[in-house]
């Protein structure tokens, strides 16, 4: 049963082939046996997931339920979860039990669904490799000695070997599309302020938003509507009522759908089999009735600088909380203060959360804000202005979601640059706070890429549409990997 | 960069670094530097900077008292306390 989508588990649920129960028991066993080799969850709660599956039947013989109740998810471990630690990959947090849920936290609790576990990540959701966690790298299921992505690395490796049919992200440059691709997965980046912030440990406010990862486009968006909707406790919540994506959306025609292939997205500097897999992928919504028009983002080549200004300025400004005084890890014997603040911080974060705290110090600093902060603000509007312009044109832009297929654990460590590159064409959509998405569209060497879909702002379910009816006509995102028939 | 301009970095964002990882972060960090510096060369005249997505979103929320008395909640994270507060090492010597 671990091989069913969430639509298929949710028909099963409703027909009563299946009950939560089971379903929680038969993933938690799962995980059990298998996660040492992939190391995708920092916190299982069993106990907790099974009292939950209990509920979720009892609704459901009390004809309470959703299509979401009793399905079980992996929750990425930067929500904040009441009751159950929330490190966000970090050991600064390693002790914090958070006093509230996370708005996100309680809109899947009330759906109804189940909650497996937390899932690894890097630090405070900074990489893109899963290899910055405190709780050790997690592994690509479809090649173990390459990494599975990230930040949201252990979501992506756990849905990929089936721990889970559903888990939840966060993207701030990349983190759920980047992951997803790199594990055969669709998940969406919702626009900026369609799903509250609220309990999300903040890494990069102006570019911070959660989402979904699944095996499939109609997965997501089962799962994106309990997540989206106003929340009070947000200022950057969109005051609109929540997503209500249905079959009716996904199936929405899409004859003389004007899709875009950015010129500066295809340059030479792109691998020629993904530039092929892309292409191929233009060609199959061609086939589905879209029109293929070429667009000009003039300013694509400056997204990566623009983000390594903001992400870590904001950062900076966000981290400044943990002092080891209200919550989080303590240094032994302070002698003072100052020697309390610095080496707390100093033996709680790694490395590469300090890299950006002093990148963010340094671009906030008198004398370098207007060169470099307020300078990247500037252009950050210009390379939104890119998408106002291209969209006038066409209805969503088609591109690669990354450069290159996975690469190895290990490789990129040495040179944090090249590891930045890797996120070249998710960052822009975090910088214009539009809504994107990855969905699988095949293989090099035997690990899988995807393709990105950039939607205009709010328009989530006609890139989810486009995604969905392409996965009808393809089967890329059934494909399994061979670790999934060993184990 | 320097190793001295890493120190200086370091003090402001309250975190302690040796001399080892000072070189090692003065070199990467100057990577960094050294790929946005490409910014400073965009013509921005009259382009507002972009400080969120959100043109038109009221951050404002009316001034309601909407929590109950939490702290004992709140200091259960705390890695010291006492009478119900934060604790921390003496700041003014006696």
């Amino acid at each position: 049963m671990h091989d069913l989508s969430l639509s298929q588990l949710s028909l099963e649920l409703e027909q009563g082939h299946l009950s939560s129960y089971e379903l929680t028991e038969h993933l938690l066993k799962r995980i059990a046996a298998h996660d040492s080799q992939l190391n995708s969850m920092i916190t299982v709660t069993a106990t907790q997931a099974l009292a939950a599956a209990k509920q979720a039947d009892s609704l459901r013989k009390q004809n309470q339920a959703n299509a979401l109740t009793g399905i079980p998810y992996i929750h990425k471990d930067i929500f904040c979860t009441q009751d159950v630690l929330t490190s966000c990959g970090s050991k600064i947090l390693e002790n914090f039990i958070s006093p509230y849920d996370a708005t996100v936290t309680q809109q899947l609790k009330q759906a109804g669904m189940v909650m497996l576990g937390k899932a690894n990540m890097d630090e405070f959701a900074m990489g893109s490799s899963n290899e910055n966690s405190h709780y050790g790298p997690v592994k690509n299921p479809w090649q173990l000695d390459y990494v599975p992505g990230g930040s949201s690395g252990g979501s992506a490796a756990a849905i990929a070997a089936q721990f889970a049919p559903v888990a939840t992200g966060s993207d701030t440059g990349g983190s759920i599309r980047q992951p997803a691709a790199f594990t055969n997965l669709t998940g969406i980046k919702p626009s900026y302020g369609r799903v509250s912030r609220y309990g999300m440990v903040a890494f990069a406010s102006s570019l911070d938003q959660g989402g979904p990862m699944a095996r499939s486009a109609e997965d997501c968006a089962m799962m994106l509507n309990a997540m989206s909707g106003h929340d009070p406790l947000d200022s950057t919540s969109l005051p609109l009522a929540p997503l209500t994506i249905g079959k009716a959306d996904l199936h929405q025609p899409l004859k003389g759908l004007r899709v875009g292939l950015p010129k500066e997205y295809f340059t030479d500097s792109l691998n020629t089999e993904m530039r092929d897999r892309i292409e191929a992928a233009a060609k199959t919504l061609e086939a589905l009735g879209c029109d293929i028009v070429n667009i000009s983002l003039p300013h694509s080549h400056l997204a990566v600088s623009v983000y390594y200004v903001v992400a870590p300025a904001e950062a900076s400004s966000n981290l400044a909380r943990y002092d080891g005084v209200r919550y989080g890890y303590r240094c032994e014997n302070p002698v003072d203060l100052q020697d309390l603040y610095l080496r707390s911080r100093s033996e709680g974060f790694g490395v590469e959360v300090k890299r950006r705290i002093m990148v963010g110090t340094f671009v906030l600093s008198s004398g370098y804000y207007d060169a470099y902060y307020l300078q990247a603000q500037k252009v950050r509007q210009l390379i939104r202005n890119d998408f106002l312009d291209a969209f006038k044109q066409v209805d969503v832009i088609l591109s690669p979601t990354t450069p290159q297929p996975a690469f190895k654990l290990g490789e990129r460590m040495a040179d944090p640059i090249q590891m930045y590159l890797a996120d070249l064409y998710t960052i822009p959509a975090n910088l214009a706070g539009l809504p994107a998405l990855s969905a699988p569209a095949g293989f090099i060497n035997g690990l899988p890429v995807g393709f990105q879909l950039i939607g205009k702002d709010l328009e989530e379910a006609k890139i989810l549409a486009v995604a969905h009816q392409y996965q009808q006509v393809t089967n890329w995102h059934l494909q399994q990997p061979a670790f999934n028939t060993i184990v | 960069m320097q190793c001295s301009e890493i120190f200086t970095l370091a003090k402001l964002a309250h975190i302690a670094v040796t001399d080892a990882e000072a070189e090692y972060f003065a070199t990467s960090i100057s990577k960094i530097v050294q790929l946005v510096h490409e910014l400073n060369a965009v013509d921005v005249t009259g382009v507002a900077p972009m400080t969120q997505p959100l043109a038109d979103v009221e951050a404002l929320r009316p001034d309601k008292v909407t929590e109950t008395n939490q702290v004992e909640t709140l200091l259960a994270n705390a890695p010291q306390t006492a009478a119900g507060l934060f604790l921390v090492p003496q700041v003014i010597e006696s």
